[in-house]
């Protein structure tokens, strides 16, 4: 028997908030006949519009959906009414299992069991040195490219002028270096100072370049992680067969990168025993990442997972290992010694690699409003409070003019707060 | 010794235009010159590497600063976490009306909104007068405080204070000159009117209205030869606000000559009255703000010279003439064509005095012309428990009117009204009769008192299935399942709320 969910729960499956809503209307019992659940098959008939009821089923080891309802929302309103039906306890549990639900149920546990298919280890050997040549292949023109800019001056670039050369990356089956190649392609006339930006990103890709070329003599950590910023894929099942880092794992702060190719969620982690930082990156098109159950981690609770680092130097990213607990409240993080503590720990991680864009934060200190910029102080003075994306008037509420905690990213231009503690609440910014 | 910037300058031109030997490194970068290869374009690539890794590992050390002094400490409790749950829920719906009702009753219990609903709740009464007063008084002192730094929410806090600046009267805009106007009416009438006297001559005729309406504040008979030559006023809103306030004076020169004016146009003959009908309103009657033209076609000169000069007579001078009591007054068979419009013009006096005993006599006759104000404006007159006896009636569809029936019952619901109302719901699904006027569901979310009930909210779930189950066979039994449902959900929430109240 499947133990009860949350209705927090089922709510974050909704695709959108009115399937949320119109489920919420639905998931009283009146609406419902011989709702029941047997194992982890849940199944129910709804009185929809149409004469005949709908017949709704689902397995909540998936969870997966059926309903016989013509709607083209996944899951749909009936499905959540019904999770939310037996989230409350209104489902009796036992009792028959209906036709429509032990055929589908039948159905699925047939597709699981066909076997794979047996990976041909070789075949995969092949394509991985295939694919390791393609990207020194490419890596070797965008050299040339980088060259040839500075030589010719990077006065001619114009927005966009980075696109081809991205675009050839992506080919070369370097995506990694195609993002950061799209990135500087905008950089051209974006206000004081580009030549100097678009120098350096030009500068960190020589670096990346070079380190590739010389992956073999590289430590094995420091080489995943020049893997990783090329773009090599690494499996979920390889991270996974690492071992894991086990720890009450506090979520600090949730951050959506909705303006890239492919929605993205962060989720910024810190272990209380371990004092290790996490990140766990989750990707949807949709940008619905409440289906998970990492995409449903809230700031201020604390995961009791045992956590699977991504090979990397300093390691960071993770995959949640099975038998991981539901989370729980937990109590505010301890911050940083100082602002200048918290600086001296972002220069240690760049020195392991020199490319990291961003590193986890968790600091005391007052924010200051100013009429175009804010900053963010302590004993030891003030830097600079990125504001973009984020209400830095909830942080100075919250503040009231006190030092308060929070977490967020550091950057080479400041601190970027995801998250504030209001007393023992934590608050999203 | 190259500098970051000279490489960006040479990067920029072109190395091929300018060439540049990269031997030392400025800045921390400095030491690491051997790394670099000897091709001019991948050293400046790989010193730009370098110079990028030193700025971005030590360019952003913290600046000294002075901290501004930080909020107060405030003494009012922070509404609890449940409670602001439900207010940022509120918030995200976007209901104003219920989000003001929410923020009254937190405000009326003396606890303050959750600091991180501050910014939300500012920004969402700067530009939205109706919500400034309900926010301000949940702001606390650290909401104040907050808003005093943010330019466009520094008006919240403003206009709801109380406390007018010492200069109001001289610099301040009409509404803070009307509002100092009537403080000081409150305490020294006289003085406050000499005041306005004294400015009179050189006010806009565009703030003469106002400031003539904060006279009603401390109304007396002195008042009356200011008004008196304010009917003379060159504006029209002047001499109606003028008017206005005369006729609250029963012991004026205005209300004798309204008197006059009525005293021949009625009289009682046997048991009936007979009409008289007024002549025209001559100069004297349009300076008392008697017009002669009809405001309706479809009312005759005549009816309406009879009915403004009834309707500005005090309703005692009838009572002397025509009967004991104001049920004997209505009453009495009119001879003639003008029954409504006696009784249209006894109805606008009747509001005028807020005399109960009128209106109640008043509601039981009808008096069908344009000229009559409606029903409701009546029964807001009478006592409580008739009010909610003529609610009841109506739900039980044993006399005629509307919703607004209902509505003008005073909080909190005696039982029998509550059970007529969900008696009326279950009759509506049992009957699907066409429904009363009005918008009763939404009368049921606003009740703040039934929130207290707590069959309610039930008791509406189910009225609203069993409407939902008939809208197979009656169509129209759709339209109250969601509304009612709303009402509940409504209920349960401020119940709810009200619960995290101290």
């Amino acid at each position: 028997m499947a133990e009860r969910w949350g209705v927090e729960r089922v709510l974050a499956l909704a695709p959108d908030l009115g399937s949320a809503a119109a489920a919420r209307k639905l998931a009283r019992p009146p609406a419902w006949s011989d709702p029941g659940v047997a194992g982890d098959l849940l199944w129910g008939w709804c009185q929809g519009s149409g004469a005949r009821p709908y017949e709704t089923t689902v397995d909540l080891s998936g969870p997966a959906y059926r309903c016989s309802c013509p709607s083209r929302k996944f899951p749909c309103k009936h499905a959540l009414a019904l999770l939310l039906l037996w989230a409350t306890g209104a489902v009796a549990e036992g009792g028959e299992v209906p036709e429509f639900a032990a055929e589908w149920a039948q159905t699925r546990a047939e597709r699981a069991a066909r076997p794979r298919g047996e990976r041909d280890e070789a075949a995969a050997a092949t394509r991985a040195a295939q694919r390791a040549e393609r990207v020194a292949a490419g890596l070797a023109e965008l050299e040339i490219w980088l060259q040839d800019q500075v030589r010719t001056g990077l006065a001619t670039a114009g927005y966009g002028h980075a696109d081809a050369v991205a675009a050839r990356m992506v080919d070369a089956q370097a995506p990694g270096v195609a993002g950061q190649l799209r990135r500087l392609s905008t950089l051209p006339a974006s206000g004081d100072g580009w030549p100097a930006r678009l120098l350096a990103g030009y500068g960190r890709l020589h670096l990346l370049a070079r380190a590739h070329e010389r992956l073999g003599e590289l430590p094995a950590p420091l080489a995943a992680t020049v893997r990783s910023y090329v773009g090599y894929p690494v499996t979920r099942e390889s991270v996974l067969a690492e071992p894991g880092v086990a720890d009450d794992w506090l979520v600090l702060a949730v951050r959506d990168l909705l303006d890239g190719q492919i929605p993205a969620r962060r989720v910024w982690l810190r272990g209380r025993r371990t004092g290790q930082w996490a990140l766990i990156l989750l990707f949807d098109p949709l940008g619905a990442f409440g289906k998970t159950a990492e995409g449903a981690l809230a700031p201020g609770t604390s995961l009791p997972a045992a956590l699977h680092f991504y090979p990397a130097t300093p390691p960071l990213r993770v995959v949640v290992g099975p038998g991981a607990g539901a989370a729980v409240a937990s109590a505010p993080p301890e911050p940083a010694a100082d602002l200048t503590a918290q600086l001296s720990e972002w220069a240690a991680a760049l020195e392991l690699d020199p490319w990291l864009p961003e590193w986890p934060a968790i600091v005391r200190g007052v924010p200051l409003p100013g009429p175009r910029s804010w900053r963010f102080a302590d004993d030891t003075g003030a830097v600079p409070l990125l504001t973009g994306g984020v209400d830095p008037w909830v942080l100075a509420a919250v503040s009231g003019g006190r030092p308060v905690v929070v977490a967020g990213e550091w950057t080479a231009d400041g601190l970027r707060p995801l998250t504030v503690w209001h007393g023992e609440t934590a608050v999203p910014l | 010794m190259t500098a970051f910037t000279d490489l960006v300058a040479a990067a920029t031109v072109g190395l091929a235009q300018r060439p540049l030997h990269v031997t030392a490194l400025a800045g921390p970068a400095g030491g690491h010159e051997d790394v670099l290869p000897g091709d001019p374009a991948p050293a400046a690539l790989a010193a730009a590497a370098l110079f990028d890794a030193a700025q971005r590992a030590g360019g952003l050390h913290p600046e000294p600063v002075a901290l501004p002094p930080p909020a107060p400490d405030d003494p009012a409790p922070e509404l609890s976490a449940t409670g602001g749950e439900i207010l940022a829920e509120v918030l995200l719906t976007g209901d104003r009306e219920v989000l003001v009702d929410l923020l009254e009753l937190a405000g009326g219990a003396g606890v303050r909104a959750p600091a991180p609903l501050l910014p939300a709740l500012l920004a969402l009464a700067a530009p939205t007068r109706a919500l400034r007063e309900p926010v301000a008084a949940v702001l606390g002192t650290r909401g104040r405080w907050l808003a005093a730094q943010h330019p466009e929410w520094r008006r919240v806090v403003d206009s709801a204070a109380a406390v007018l600046p010492p200069d109001a009267w001289e610099t301040g805009f009409l509404a803070e000159r009307v509002a100092w106007l009537r403080e000081q009416r409150a305490n020294d009438p006289a003085a406050a009117r000499e005041v306005l006297a004294a400015a009179w001559p050189r006010e806009n005729g565009d703030d003469r209205a106002g400031l003539l309406g904060a006279l009603a504040v401390g109304l007396g008979a002195a008042d009356e030869p200011f008004l008196e030559q304010a009917l003379d006023d060159r504006r029209a809103d002047v001499r109606e606000q003028a008017r206005h306030l005369l006729a609250r004076l029963p012991a004026s020169a205005f209300m004798a000559r309204a008197v006059e004016r009525a005293r021949s146009v009625l009289s009682q003959h046997r048991n009936g009255v007979t009409v008289t009908l007024p002549e025209p309103p001559d100069a004297a009657a349009r300076r008392d703000g008697l017009t002669p033209a009809p405001p309706e076609p479809a009312v005759g000169e005549a009816a309406w010279w009879l009915f403004q000069v009834v309707a500005r007579a005090p309703l005692a001078l009838w009572l002397d003439r025509l009967g004991a009591t104001p049920a004997e007054v209505v009453a009495r068979p009119v001879a003639g064509e003008f029954t409504a419009e006696l009784r249209a013009a006894w109805r606008a006096a009747a509001v005028r005095e807020a005399d109960p005993e009128w209106a109640a006599a008043l509601l039981a006759v009808p008096a069908p012309t344009p000229l009559a104000v409606p029903d409701p404006r009546l029964t807001e007159l009478l006592p409580a428990p008739e009010r909610v006896e003529r609610a009841v009636a109506v739900l039980a569809g044993e006399r005629p009117g509307t919703i607004a029936d209902v509505a003008a019952c005073p909080a909190p619901w005696p039982t029998e009204l509550t059970d007529a109302v969900l008696g009326y719901l279950g009759a509506q699904v049992r009957t699907a009769a066409p429904p009363r006027p009005g918008d009763l569901p939404r009368l049921l979310g606003r009740r703040t008192d039934l929130a207290d009930r707590r069959d309610v909210p039930g008791w509406l779930r189910e009225l609203a299935d069993r409407f939902r189950i008939r809208t197979a066979t009656v169509p129209s039994a759709g339209r109250w399942a969601a509304p009612l449902e709303r009402a509940a959900d409504l209920l349960d929430l401020r119940r709810r709320f009200a619960r995290e109240l101290p």
